[in-house]
């Protein structure tokens, strides 16, 4: 899909003739119709390229201003033909200033003679005037920045705390941010990465708080990013991961600014990407995949049982299914004699193998689950009567499938949801089909053999040179407690999970 | 990537080279439930299987609604175990898969020949459990007793099993306990005894056939020499520590009434005085219980006619006691409760000397008894409700 993407980009990008120009430091002529026709050339066939000549009174220098019509706001354009046709005057009156020798009193003004850069700032939405006679032109910030409202994050609703979500301009994200954290040290790097696209990447962390090696790190990955384009923040974590098979998230990912102010608070570091709202949080451990911002936000007995509970559905997701199968296909002796017995009775019209129907069941289940998410909502819920009626009664009714499967793989479902990363609980889910093929081959054997690869890849792992598995392992008694159980909020709240003790 | 898919390849083909052989779908096995063994005419074993018929639930019924059994019978004999099962396994269309067998009933006669015949097998096959239950049938072949239904379970081994798990249901005694008691020093194997009985059906005219516990079947090593009646066996309770819910009714002296006591625990403490050539044994019996019953004018909660009903408790209880000591000395010979045992372990030396002659110095010991009990609760009320006040005794 990336490849096919970046194979289109080329082929149709018309800057691709003029590329050496623009990268070469072409730099503009004094000649107005020169660097028309330059502009015009370069923007051949942009059906939204305005030019519009502001007609003087004869005896003053010609002048330009070209924009792009789509990303500019018009009426700051109008306001901004006004004020520069009432000063014609080219020389500079006392008392102001401009780059330019034109005092011309609208807004951010930039003052450029390099083309590459003067595109760059018509692509970004800026009106450029070109001035007969002149070598540099004047760059004024018009850009109108169509954009959704704030709004309840859709992927990480909560009962409590706030209903802010990111939108998808990085500059409100960026105050949504800093609404939270108000401190200088809250520092904000920026980076330009894709070279189609030229999307705005920032590296926000706390001065002080954050770990200076991982800071360093992740400057060093997105500064080395080549890419023709970058259109969402998975292209960045794809990009700069460190794992070539990654499961396992090495990343956490989220909408919602209060987690990613929590973050920043931990130490963490966040990577805003302009156009998406998916802010990315790195380090992050295993644990950290079991732990909602809400948990902070109610009482800490509450939140410690839900912590249990998500930890409980964690094991069922990933090991019920398998278990189920192994122990019905190779070791019926482990189960209690009335419970065989009733499995028994429910499998006696079912013509599959116990490991065939948990496959199918699994597969329909992410069949339906993956329907349910990309199709429109009002055809979304026939999807789900469907998979409910037809899969789950029919199939039992008519004795293709077992009733006890469909309890088993409508549990692991449910269990998925429990977790509360989105991008955590789809890797859990992967796990479960390796593991059913395990225990369909190798019984409880094979079962222990997938959790002992599981173990040794989550142990393994490593998220910015941060183990996955602290604190449980590294061990770290301090950071424990606000692992399986929720620790009362005191002093300190953001304790960093994978602080190293007595470092800070 | 490539070094990832061919590891991927290769674990892929090795699980599916090496796994899946010892496969069993819960649809390829026949759950056997139960086994009856019996001594047939000429001196064969005859082994009887209940095998259970699992079968669909109604609402995966698909349709016809018959009315099938849970289970079947199916028996064969021969010289031994593994190879009557092979000449079962030739009827079967399952796998016959013996590990969630819950009871072993043996045939009144054949355990009077002995169980050396056959009990090996259980023991050294993997696939049995030692938690098995094992009876002797009285009164009936043990493939009889198979064919019995049990309205409430669907496999009617299942019924039985259930009858040893309850508190106080009698005698318990598992595959493991037999062994252990068989091979122990100075002690003798008991297990329980079911009988047939009758039961009235609740719609029609008619009685169904019914099993019940009763007693002990008392082994002398690993052959049947007699039987204890229900009562005997509580008294063989006490010694096997497991004295829960056993009730005793005692007589008042004075033709006062009777009065009835619940045991919550019990314990018993044996004393061995070895003496010149011969043993004294003294059994202290302490006990705990409810009051439950009191058919008399007494105020149970005054402390003297506490003392006079705590009193006649121990008096009977030591009579029960002492005659079941004497049954087990003089009409059954065989030291089931391990006295044996004790004098090996306190006294290992002279055990050398008397432990093969046992049974014989077993009875003539001379056994003492002493019982001590203790009535923890009287209930709710002192005398009972009906007693006009002048009438009770206080």
């Amino acid at each position: 899909m990336k490849i096919q993407f970046r194979k289109q980009l080329s082929r149709n990008s018309p800057v691709k003739v003029d590329d050496a120009d623009i990268r070469g430091e072409g730099v503009i002529a004094a000649n107005l119709e020169q660097n028309e026709h330059f502009v015009r050339q370069e923007f051949r066939n942009c059906s939204d390229m305005v030019y519009s000549e502001i007609s003087t009174d004869g005896g003053q220098p010609k002048r330009l201003l070209v924009y792009l019509g789509t990303l500019v706001n018009e009426e700051k354009v109008n306001g901004m033909f006004k004020t520069i046709a009432a000063f014609p005057d080219t020389r500079l009156p006392e008392g102001t200033e401009s780059e330019n020798g034109k005092p011309i009193p609208v807004g951010k003004v930039f003052t450029s003679s390099k083309w590459s850069e003067i595109i760059r700032r018509i692509l970004r939405g800026n009106a450029v005037l070109f001035t007969d006679g002149s070598d540099k032109a004047d760059c004024f910030a018009a850009e109108n920045m169509p954009q959704r409202s704030i709004e309840e994050p859709s992927s990480e609703p909560s009962i409590r705390g706030s209903k802010e979500g990111f939108v998808e301009r990085q500059s409100v994200n960026v105050g949504l941010l800093r609404h939270y954290i108000r401190t200088p040290r809250l520092k904000m790097e920026a980076f330009t990465v894709g070279e189609m696209t030229e999307t705005k990447v920032l590296v926000a962390y706390i001065e002080g708080l954050a770990d200076e090696s991982v800071v360093e790190r992740l400057r060093n990955k997105i500064a080395a990013i080549r890419a023709d384009g970058i259109l969402e923040s998975g292209y960045i974590e794809e990009i700069i991961r460190d794992d070539p098979f990654p499961i396992f998230p090495i990343f956490q990912n989220t909408e919602r600014p209060d987690v990613v102010a929590g973050g920043l608070l931990e130490g963490r570091v966040a990577i805003l990407v302009d156009n998406t709202p998916f802010v990315i949080l790195a380090p992050v451990t295993f644990w950290s995949g079991l732990q909602a911002s809400e948990d902070y936000y109610v009482r800490y007995p509450v939140a410690s049982f839900v912590r249990g509970i998500r930890l409980l559905f964690l094991f069922i997701a990933v090991f019920v299914p398998s278990f189920y199968v192994a122990v019905t296909t190779f070791h019926q002796e482990m189960i209690p004699t009335s419970l065989l017995l009733s499995v028994a009775s429910a499998r006696e019209p079912v013509p599959f193998p116990i490991v065939l129907e948990a496959l199918l069941m699994e597969l329909m289940f992410e069949a339906l689950r993956e329907a349910g998410v990309r199709l429109p909502r009002p055809i979304g819920q026939t999807v789900s009567i469907v998979g409910a009626l037809v899969i789950g009664q029919s199939a039992v009714q008519a004795g293709i499938i077992s009733a006890p499967s469909v309890i088993i793989v409508s549990m692991t479902g449910i269990a998925a949801f429990l977790i509360p990363r989105f991008s955590f609980a789809n890797g859990v889910r992967l796990l479960r089909f390796p593991m059913i093929v395990l225990a369909g081959t190798l019984g409880l054997y094979g079962i222990a053999l997938g959790f002992l690869g599981i173990l040794l890849r989550v142990v393994h792992l490593k998220s910015f040179g941060v183990p996955y598995f602290t604190p449980v392992s590294p061990f770290s008694k301090r950071a424990l407690k606000d692992v399986f159980f929720r620790a009362p909020i005191d002093g300190r709240v953001f304790a960093p999970q994978y602080e190293k003790d007595g470092t800070k | 990537m490539k070094r990832w898919v061919r590891t991927v390849m290769l674990s892929i083909a090795l699980v599916m080279a090496c796994g899946c052989w010892d496969r069993r779908e819960v649809n390829d096995i026949g759950l056997v439930m139960g086994t009856g063994l019996d001594l047939t005419e000429d001196g064969k074993i005859m082994m009887t299987l209940q095998v259970a018929v699992p079968s669909p639930s109604s609402q995966s019924a698909g349709g016809t609604s018959k009315e099938t059994d849970n289970f079947f019978l199916i028996s064969e004999s021969g010289k031994s175990v593994l190879d009557i099962d092979q000449k079962i396994q030739q009827k079967m269309s399952r796998k016959l898969v013996f590990s969630h067998r819950s009871v072993i009933l043996v045939g009144e006669s054949l355990a009077r020949r002995g169980m050396n015949d056959f009990l090996d097998i259980f023991s050294r096959n993997p696939r049995n459990r030692l938690r098995t239950y094992l009876f002797v049938v009285k009164g009936k072949t043990a493939g009889e007793m198979l064919q019995v239904r049990y309205p409430y379970e669907m496999v009617p081994a299942e019924a039985l099993k259930e009858m040893e798990l309850l508190p106080g249901a009698g005698m318990k005694s598992t595959l493991r306990d037999f062994l252990i008691a068989s091979a122990g020093e100075g002690e003798n194997p008991a297990v329980g005894v079911l009988e047939g009985t009758e039961m009235f059906r609740s719609s029609l005219k008619g009685k169904d056939k019914q099993f019940r516990l009763t007693g002990t079947a008392v082994f002398k090593r690993t052959a049947l020499v007699g039987f204890l009646n229900n009562r005997e066996t509580q008294q063989y309770l006490w010694f096997k520590n497991n004295k829960n819910s056993d009730n005793i009714v005692a007589d008042l002296p004075g033709g006062m009434g009777n009065v009835g006591l619940i045991f919550r625990s019990g314990n018993v403490k044996i004393d061995v005085v070895p003496l010149r050539d011969d043993f004294r044994f003294h059994v202290h019996v302490t006990g705990k219980g409810d009051l439950m019953e009191n058919n008399s004018r007494l105020d149970v909660t005054q402390l003297h006619n506490e003392t006079m009903v705590k009193k006649a408790l121990e008096d009977q209880v030591k009579e029960e006691m002492e005659a079941f000591l004497r049954k087990l000395q003089h009409e059954l010979k065989t030291d089931i409760l391990g006295f044996g045992g004790l004098v090996a372990s306190q006294y290992p030396k002279k055990w050398r000397a008397v432990g093969k002659d046992w049974d014989r110095y077993f009875e003539n010991a001379e056994i003492s008894v002493s019982v001590k009990l203790s009535i923890k609760n009287t209930g709710a009320l002192g005398p009972s409700l009906q007693w006009k006040e002048k009438e009770i005794v206080k």
